[in-house]
């Protein structure tokens, strides 16, 4: 039986709807690059067959702007975005039909619902009331409401903060409360529209073994849509590919990863780190050797594609035993990683003087909260990209906005090296994207800081954004709207940029064109500081890796050394080499240095 | 006393400003201040029961010069500066109203220390079911709205766009539609959100977690016959007193009695809890 059925359903959005709702990235098919006039035309969703199975665990990949979000919210009553119908929509059994847009369906506790804004979904001020809130709208006598909530909390492991106010929580338990709140009605169906993207790597794998439980140990059936899958894939059985509105793909995830390396190549980065790499060595085997010689013993079970760490060490392990190769055996040996590189590098950073720098820093809230910064040097270089990793409420952000001479230390003092200028980006970036449309927001950047039209005509170009001058800020992609908050801060002429977050939200795409606009600009002798918990953005792009802790700088170092020596903080490629490969850090690593 | 159903709370507090409003009397003004007064030491300690009880001397102090000084009324002379006379009877009227307002600010904080916006809504929950949840949405909103305006702020004086003077002016115009709009772009995922888990489908029930017992009901039953006492003894107490022409007094101490027993009723609780768990350990 399928939970969910769709039988020749295509979906558009009304024209007169066209212009807000076309307009939004995630709601409509249009990918980036292009303008998006043509799209009022023809459907958002155009959909032969899709069948989820009853109690599997689904994912809903694509591209940004593919129609994920419009076709999860159509399986909805009550979610179904205005506009035109066709087909059949069978959902749980019944088939769907939404007449009027005030529809609500029979129990509207059967379908669960999670959006990516964990804050923005939480209605009232307190846990408790809030696991409560869609049993009261069921009108459920208070004993039972009471004995749900009980059962639900101590479920998701709630009981500790369970008297907190939702103000008070962090990002993850917000969206484990969201979670939860739904789970009290007792739902057959999750459909969740990219849960994890505003999380932080930490938080979001709590929420995706707690989501795991949900479909194992009660057999609830998931659709997710995301478009970080490193934690996700491995839980999946089946994925459904969406492109440009259309099904392309529906199987199981090791039929999947053939698809995304035979059809669809440019998808290959969002998948998890230990695929790509096995996906890299296969294709390697394949050239360099067509036929290993006395076959190539892989361990049992390695016919699948890895996804995870385990096995993809697993399977690398198995690779390296085989290819008793000399180029290996010579890395194996001789490959702490380049001590003389590091040395060459530290003499080319004597060379050039620091242009922001702090030296005991210390910085609090207030008296009752005590010192967030305990202390922190830092010396920011031209023509750098450094990076401060560390958890969640780490004082990353505080710190950063101290460098930006937002904050001001209650000791210690920023220096900057003659007249630069500093810009902020800060996490949220709706904080400074705050006119009608993305050109207005540009040229506000732009006026007052010896930037005009021309600057940001070519900014608009060199960033291709051209196609999006006139829409609302709120209206784009979260990548778009990292560029354009970048652009108009460019466009204030700042010499050192800080970065909170950059690659919150966006999907692997739109972080490897960030990554390339960083490395431009630093090219062009600016330094950039960025707070992350990106790892392996920061491996791939950063110049130097930091980790804030205890209100400290802990281990500063170049990508590869420091998180050749890390455990935890240290990316999946790393992982997955550590012991096997020394000294990779990057897929590239791997490639360039292990296997070339 | 504050593990007390939020509902015998209310009823006390409610008792007691309600009183402390009426008690245009010294002595009752007296017993209440002082009744508050303790009541919110018991439950602020004392070094920030100080800094207000300097803000409340001092409004007293103006409250009893301003009636001294413009009101004549009264036979008891006591000085008479530029032909105006200031009367015995004109500055205890105005130390009692004096004293009586602060006694009710000082209730109305404990009672915001003790019950909260929380118990109003557990008190009216059942009742009044759509206002309570707009009562906790408003509680969830206001945060989340001073976190975005202190990121909004945050950002641009890192842009260091923020001019001053009339662009200033104009500057937080911008900011303001700005906040508004984010705000609003955020009020659609709630209400997507409120939707989809059936909200508005029909009458919404209350989910309560705080039960009501025997032990409640007799509790309440109990502090209502002292409410009705101290009410009586506050009505004898009144009617028998005059501020003017001069002040008179009739009836005993006796009926103040459980007047007093109310305002001082959170101190005894109090320390009465103290005191077992001092002899327990």
């Amino acid at each position: 039986m399928d939970a969910v059925k769709l039988t020749g359903f295509s979906f558009a959005y009304p024209p007169e709807a066209a212009s807000a709702a076309l307009a939004r990235a995630d709601y409509v098919a249009c990918s980036g690059g292009e303008p998006c006039v043509g799209a009022a035309s023809k459907p958002t969703l155009d959909i032969d067959d899709l069948r989820v199975p009853v109690g599997s665990f689904t994912l809903l990949a694509g591209m940004t702007g593919c129609g994920k979000s419009t076709l999860l919210q159509c399986l909805k009553a009550e979610l179904a975005p205005q506009g035109l119908r066709q087909g059949i929509v069978e959902v749980l059994g019944s088939e769907l039909t939404i007449t009027q847009q005030d529809s609500h369906s029979e129990d509207p506790g059967r379908i669960g619902f999670v959006m990516q804004d964990a804050e923005a979904q939480i209605v009232t001020d307190t846990v408790g009331e809030e696991l409560a809130f869609g049993l009261e709208n069921l009108a459920l006598p208070s004993a039972v409401i009471q004995r749900r909530v009980a059962e639900i909390a101590a479920f998701f492991g709630i009981s500790g903060w369970f008297d907190k106010k939702t103000s008070e929580l962090s990002g993850g338990q917000k969206q484990l409360l969201n979670l939860a709140a739904i789970m009290t009605m007792h739902p057959v169906l999750l459909l969740l529209d990219e849960p994890t993207s505003q999380l932080d790597p930490l938080a979001s794998k709590e929420f995706l073994s707690a989501l795991y439980r949900v479909n194992q140990e009660l057999g609830i059936t998931i659709l997710i849509a995301e478009h970080h899958l490193s934690d996700l894939l491995p839980l999946c059985e089946t994925v459904v590919f969406l492109d440009e509105g259309r099904r392309v793909f529906d199987g199981g995830v090791q039929d999947f990863i053939v698809f995304c390396t035979t059809e669809k190549p440019l998808y290959l980065p969002a998948l998890p780190a230990a695929t790509q790499l096995a996906l890299t060595l296969a294709a390697r085997e394949d050239k360099c050797q067509p036929m290993p010689e006395e076959g190539l013993e892989l361990p049992t079970g390695a016919q699948d594609t890895p996804t995870t760490v385990r096995d993809a060490r697993n399977l690398l392990q198995a690779v390296v035993c085989a290819r008793k190769d000399a180029a290996i055996q010579k890395l194996n040996s001789g490959a702490a990683p380049g001590f003389q590189e590091l040395l060459s590098g530290a003499e080319t950073e004597r060379a050039s003087a620091p242009v922001l720098t702090t030296h005991d820093l210390w910085f609090s809230y207030g008296k009752e909260h005590g010192f967030v910064l305990k202390g922190v040097d830092v010396a920011a270089r031209r023509g750098r990209i450094h990076a401060i990793l560390g958890s969640n409420g780490s004082g990353k952000s505080t710190l950063l906005f101290a460098l930006a001479g937002v904050r001001k230390p209650q000791r210690g003092r920023v220096r900057v090296e003659g007249k630069l200028r500093r810009a902020a980006l800060p996490q949220d970036v709706k904080a400074i994207l705050i006119r009608d449309t993305v050109r207005e927001d540009l040229e506000e950047g732009a006026t007052g800081f010896g930037s005009d039209r021309e600057a940001v005509q070519g900014i608009l170009e060199e960033f291709r954004l051209t196609h999006l001058v006139n829409r609302h800020p709120y209206d784009i992609s979260a990548g778009e709207q990292q560029k354009v908050a970048l652009a108009k801060l460019l466009l204030t002429n700042p010499d050192i940029l800080l970065l909170d977050e950059p690659t919150k939200g966006i999907d692997a795409a739109a972080k490897q064109e960030l990554g390339i606009l960083l490395r431009n600009l630093v090219a062009l002798g600016r330094s950039i500081i960025i707070a992350s918990h990106d790892l392996a953005f920061t491996a791939e792009y950063a110049d130097e890796c930091v980790l804030l802790f205890n209100g400290q700088l802990a281990g500063a170092g170049k990508p590869k050394e420091f998180f050749d020596g890390n455990l935890f903080y240290a990316t999946d490629i790393n992982r997955i080499t550590r012991g096997i490969l020394p000294g990779c850090v990057t897929l590239d690593d791997v490639l360039g240095r292990a296997l070339g | 006393m504050r593990d007390f159903h939020p509902l015998v709370l209310f009823l006390y507090f409610a008792a007691v400003i309600a009183l402390s409003m009426c008690a245009l009397h010294p002595v009752y003004a007296a017993l209440s201040f002082a009744g508050a007064l303790t009541a919110y030491i018991c439950f602020k300690g004392l070094r920030a029961s100080l800094r207000l009880c300097a803000w409340l001397l001092l409004f007293v102090l103006v409250m009893t010069a301003f009636n001294a000084g413009f009101n004549h009324a009264g036979l008891t002379v006591l000085a008479k500066p530029g032909g105006n006379p200031i009367t015995l009877e004109a500055l205890v009227f105005g130390l009692t109203s004096g004293v009586l307002l602060a006694s009710v600010i000082l209730w109305f904080s404990c009672y915001q220390e003790v019950v909260g916006a929380a118990g109003i809504r557990i008190v009216f929950g059942r009742i009044l079911p759509g206002t309570s949840l707009i009562v906790s949405m408003v509680f969830a909103f206001i945060p989340r709205l001073s976190n975005r305006a202190t990121a909004l702020q945050d950002a641009h004086t890192a842009l260091a766009t923020g001019e001053k003077g009339i662009v200033r002016l104009r500057w937080l115009s911008t900011m303001t539609s700005a906040l508004m709009g984010w705000s609003m772009e955020s009020g659609l995922v709630t209400a997507a959100s409120m939707k989809a888990r059936g909200y508005g489908m029909r009458k919404r029930s209350s989910y309560r977690p705080l039960r009501w017992r025997r032990y409640e009901s007799l509790l309440f039953a109990a502090l209502l016959l002292l409410v009705m006492a101290a009410a009586v003894s506050l009505v004898l107490g009144l009617r028998g007193y005059l501020f003017y022409p001069y002040i008179s007094a009739s009836g005993s101490v006796w009926q103040q009695l459980p007047y007093a027993l109310i305002m001082v009723l959170p101190l005894l609780i109090q320390g009465g809890d103290k005191l077992r768990w001092m002899l327990s350990s």
